[in-house]
Order: structure tokens, then sequence, then C-alpha cells
């Protein structure tokens, strides 16, 4: 059976898109994440915790993981795959800054690049497989042949790509499933492949 | 002991990033953690930073801390007593 990507969220240049639509766009400001946060009316004080990378994945992942036809599958069956390049860099960083007088232990727990795997899934209660990938650049191949690996066991897969540092914000993620009941009236399918990951990244 | 009450729950919001808090939202006497504002361990850890960073207290016995971080009020009374 074929595996389709059944929506995607993108967060660049100040924009939030979801499956191509624009959703939020903030003008120039220096908490880019939080004012997108507000203007979800999310209602999820930890967000305020949470470093970069975290907020970064947790904005992504809303749109995609609270559609209808995607919150009733199995939370146990869902697995999720992230990428990028700087790892944690810049919470690493952050924290390094604050080892010069009083350790921050709320900066420490976020010096992993998969803890925003763990925020993800704790949002939504997903308890399937993850891993979280360092490459160079966004690699397609790497995330498309993971995920069809793990569409083996799981029913769904969250891919994607999280990066940030001080100037910049790029967020990708995705939605790969099978083609069901209760989601095959949904149009605008994309078949699972490196080239159209990679074409819906760079569009 | 009011005014040190006040500055707590300002200093509070700020070290835990309770963004969405204000100060007037915290009851002195409400329990941090559990209910209340719903603290959680993170949390317990940056207390005892802000206790040290702001008020140069370090909690000697461990035990202690449960008893210490009830509520602001309670916290406020641990400073008033120790502080130098």
């Amino acid at each position: 059976m074929s595996n389709y990507i059944l929506s995607y969220t993108k967060i660049k240049n100040n924009c939030l898109w979801h499956n191509d639509k624009l959703v939020s766009k903030i003008g120039e400001t220096d908490n880019f994440l939080e004012e997108t946060y507000k203007s979800l009316d999310l209602a999820y004080p930890k967000f305020f915790k949470m470093d970069a990378l975290s907020k970064l994945g947790v904005l992504c992942a809303e749109q995609i993981l609270t559609d209808e036809s995607i919150r009733l599958l199995p939370k146990e069956k869902i697995a999720v795959v992230l990428s990028n390049k700087n790892s944690s860099l810049q919470t690493d960083v952050a924290y390094a800054k604050t080892m010069r007088d009083f350790p921050s232990p709320s900066l420490f727990v976020y010096t992993l690049p998969n803890i925003v795997t763990g925020e993800i899934a704790i949002k939504h209660k997903i308890t399937g497989e993850n891993a979280f990938f360092i490459e160079p650049t966004f690699n397609a191949d790497l995330l498309h042949n993971y995920t069809e690996l793990l569409l083996q066991e799981s029913e769904a897969v969250l891919c994607g790509w999280l990066s940030i540092d001080e100037k910049t914000c790029d967020g990708f993620l995705y939605f790969v499933g099978k083609q069901t009941e209760s989601n095959q009236k949904k149009i605008n399918f994309i078949k699972h492949n490196p080239t159209n990951i990679t074409q819906l990244y760079t569009n | 002991m009011e005014n040190l009450i006040e500055n707590l729950k300002k200093q509070i919001i700020e070290q835990l990033n309770l963004a969405e808090v204000k100060p007037y939202d915290i009851d002195a006497s409400a329990p941090l953690f559990g209910e209340g504002l719903g603290l959680d361990s993170i949390d317990a850890l940056e207390l005892i930073v802000l206790l040290e960073k702001n008020y140069g207290l370090k909690i000697q016995e461990p035990k202690d801390a449960k008893n210490i971080f009830q509520s602001v009020k309670t916290l406020a009374e641990y400073i008033s007593s120790h502080k130098k």
C-alpha cells in the first residue's frame, strides 16, 4: 500500500503556513514564536518555558496534529522523526552562559535536540517511535527511507526539519500516513517520495 | 512581609517564565506545586536558584524544602527568618 503526505506546515520568514494556506503572519519582531503562539490562541502555558527549538516544533506540529482525521489515529501508532543542522546549539550556548554564575536548570533540560520530539509527544499524547537526526542540510532521502521503515509497524509518522538560530527560523513538518476511509475525502494527497518532500520544503 | 511577598511573586514569574501569569493571579497561601501554580520538579530547582541568587540563601536540609516551598507565604517566611 502506498504512503501519502497527508498534511504539512512551514514556518519561514515570520509566516506560518499549513497545506499552502497562510495561517499566521507576524511583522518584524524579536519574539516571532511567542507572537505566533498568541495569534493561534493555543492556551498551553508550558510553551513559554520551552526553548526556541521546542517552540518552533510545537507550533508546526499543532496545525497537523489537531486536524480531525489525524487526531483520531491511535497515538501509540504515530512516530516522530525530526532533523536539523545545529542540534540544540542555541540553547547549549545560552546554558553555557548561565554557568558563569547560576547554571539554569530550565535551560539545561533543553540541551538536547530530541527534547522537541518529547514536547510534541507530550502535548499530543503520542507514544510511538521517535528519532532526531543531525544532518548538514535538509535530507529528504534519509527522512523518506527511515519513515518507510517505521511505517511497517506504525500507522503514521510526523517528519521534518526544525532549524533555528539567532537570525533564522526554518520549520517544516509533514505527516505521512496511509489512505483510509476517514481521510480519503481530503484532497491533494501527495505521494510520499523524496522528490515530493524536497519540493514541499523548497517551495 | 507584604513587600517581600509581592517581590517574590514578580521574581517567581520572571525566573520560571510564567508569561501568562500576573502577580495578582498568585494566591500567596495557595500551594505552589500540584495545584495552584502547578509547578514541576524543574521549577523547584529554579526556585532554589532564585533563593541563592536573590537572597544568598541555600537550603541546608533537603527535607526542609517541601515545607519552605509550600507557598509564596512560606517561602517569604523562610527568607525573612534566615536572611542575614
